[in-house]
C-alpha cells in the first residue's frame, strides 16, 4: 500500500520536473528541476523497496520477519552519488555561462552566441 | 506559442500516465536476502549488497564521484576567486558551529564503523562530516577551515584511500574464496566482523568527506558577489 501511493506521487515529480525542464528559460530553474527528476527517482526506487514491508533490512538471525527489499535501496546510492555528481558539475557550468555572459536566460545567452559567431 | 505550450504538458501527461498505468507494480522479486546474509555474514543486507554481491556498481561509483571532484577543480581554476575578507563572521555562531563540527566527527566515525550491522555506511559517513565540517567552515572562518584542510594532508588522504580502495576491491574481485572465509571468520553481528567491508567502508567515507569538502570549498570559494 505504502509503496503505491510513493509510486504514484514519484511519478507525478517526475512529471514535473520535466515539464520544468523544457518550459523554464532559467538555467538554475532548469538544474533545480533536474533536482527533483532525481528525487523523484530516489523516491521510486524506495517505494518499490517497501512494497512488501517497511522494515529496515537489518536481519538478527531471523528470517521469519517481512524485510523490506535491499536490493532496490543498494542500487539507488549509486544513484544519489551520481545525481549529485550531475548537479555539481551542471552548476559549475552554470557559473562559467554567467561569467561569461552575465545573464542566466537562455533566450539571451543564444541571441548573444550567435552575434559572436557572426 | 502558449497553446503548443499547454498541449505539449497534456501530451506529456498522457504518455507519463500510460507508463503508469502499464507498470506492474505487484512484480515480485526473487527472494534472496538469506541467502545474502549467510554469504556475507552480516547483518544490514543493504552494505552486503553494495559492498560484495554489487561490488562493480561501487566502484564505479567512486570512479564517477573522484571524476566529478576532479572536474570541479579543473573547470573552476580559470575562474576568479571571491576576496578572502568579505566573509561576516558571528561570535555565538562560531562555538556552537565548532562543536557541531566535533559532533559530526563522532558521528562520522559511529556511522562508519558500525556501518555492517546498523543503517549506515561509508556513503553516508562521508556525507556526516563534509556537512559538519562545511557548516564550520561557512558560518566560523573559512580561510581556518581551509587550513585545516592542508594541515591534515586530505588531498593526500584521499587519493591514499582511493588506491587503496582499488587495491583492496580488486583483491577481493580476484580473490573471492579468500575473502568468503575471511567474512565466515567474523563472529555474526560484532563490530570486527565482515571481513575487508568495515575497511572499505572507511574509506569510501574519507573519500566521499574529501571530495565533497574539496567541490564545496570550490563553489565557496568563487561565490561571486554574495
Amino acid at each position: 500500500m505504502t509503496g503505491n501511493i510513493i509510486f504514484y506521487i514519484s511519478v507525478a515529480g517526475m512529471l514535473v520536473g520535466t515539464i520544468g525542464m523544457t518550459l523554464s528559460r532559467n538555467i538554475i530553474k532548469k538544474i533545480l528541476s533536474l533536482g527533483i527528476v532525481e528525487t523523484s527517482i530516489n523516491t521510486l526506487y524506495t517505494g518499490i523497496s517497501s512494497r512488501k514491508s517497511i522494515i529496515p533490512p537489518i536481519v538478527n538471525g531471523d528470517f521469519s520477519i517481512a524485510y523490506a527489499d535491499p536490493v532496490p535501496q543498494a542500487v539507488i546510492i549509486t544513484g544519489i552519488v551520481i545525481s549529485f555528481a550531475l548537479l555539481c558539475l551542471s552548476l559549475v557550468f552554470a557559473i562559467i555561462i554567467y561569467n561569461k555572459y552575465h545573464t542566466m536566460d537562455i533566450g539571451t545567452i543564444e541571441s548573444n552566441f550567435e552575434r559572436e559567431k557572426e | 506559442m502558449k497553446a503548443m505550450k499547454i498541449l505539449g504538458v497534456i501530451a506529456a501527461a498522457v504518455i507519463f500516465l500510460f507508463v503508469v498505468l502499464q507498470a506492474r507494480i505487484d512484480l515480485v522479486f526473487p527472494e534472496g536476502l538469506e541467502e545474502i546474509i549467510e554469504r556475507t555474514n552480516i547483518p544490514n543486507a543493504v552494505t552486503a549488497i553494495y559492498l560484495e554481491t554489487r561490488l562493480y556498481d561501487t566502484i564505479f561509483e567512486v570512479i564517477v564521484f573522484s571524476i566529478t571532484a576532479l572536474g570541479v577543480t579543473t573547470l573552476f581554476s580559470s575562474l576568479p576567486r571571491s576576496a578572502e575578507g568579505s566573509q561576516q563572521v558571528f561570535g555565538s555562531v562560531t562555538v556552537y558551529s565548532g562543536g557541531l563540527a566535533a559532533l559530526s566527527v563522532t558521528l562520522f566515525l559511529y556511522v562508519v564503523l558500525e556501518g555492517h550491522i546498523s543503517p549506515g555506511g561509508g556513503f553516508v559517513g562521508g556525507v556526516v562530516l563534509a556537512t559538519g565540517i562545511v557548516t564550520y567552515g561557512l558560518t566560523s572562518n573559512f580561510a581556518k577551515a581551509n587550513s585545516h584542510y592542508d594541515r591534515f594532508k586530505i588531498k593526500i588522504m584521499e587519493n591514499a584511500s582511493l588506491l587503496i580502495i582499488f587495491s583492496l576491491v580488486s583483491f577481493i574481485v580476484f580473490f573471492p574464496e579468500t575473502h568468503a572465509r575471511l567474512l565466515a571468520s567474523g563472529e555474526f553481528g560484532e563490530v570486527l566482523s565482515g571481513g575487508l567491508i568495515p575497511v572499505l567502508n572507511i574509506l569510501i567515507g574519507i573519500k566521499v568527506y574529501a571530495g565533497a569538502w574539496k567541490m564545496s570549498s570550490e563553489f565557496i570559494n568563487r561565490r561571486g558577489t554574495l
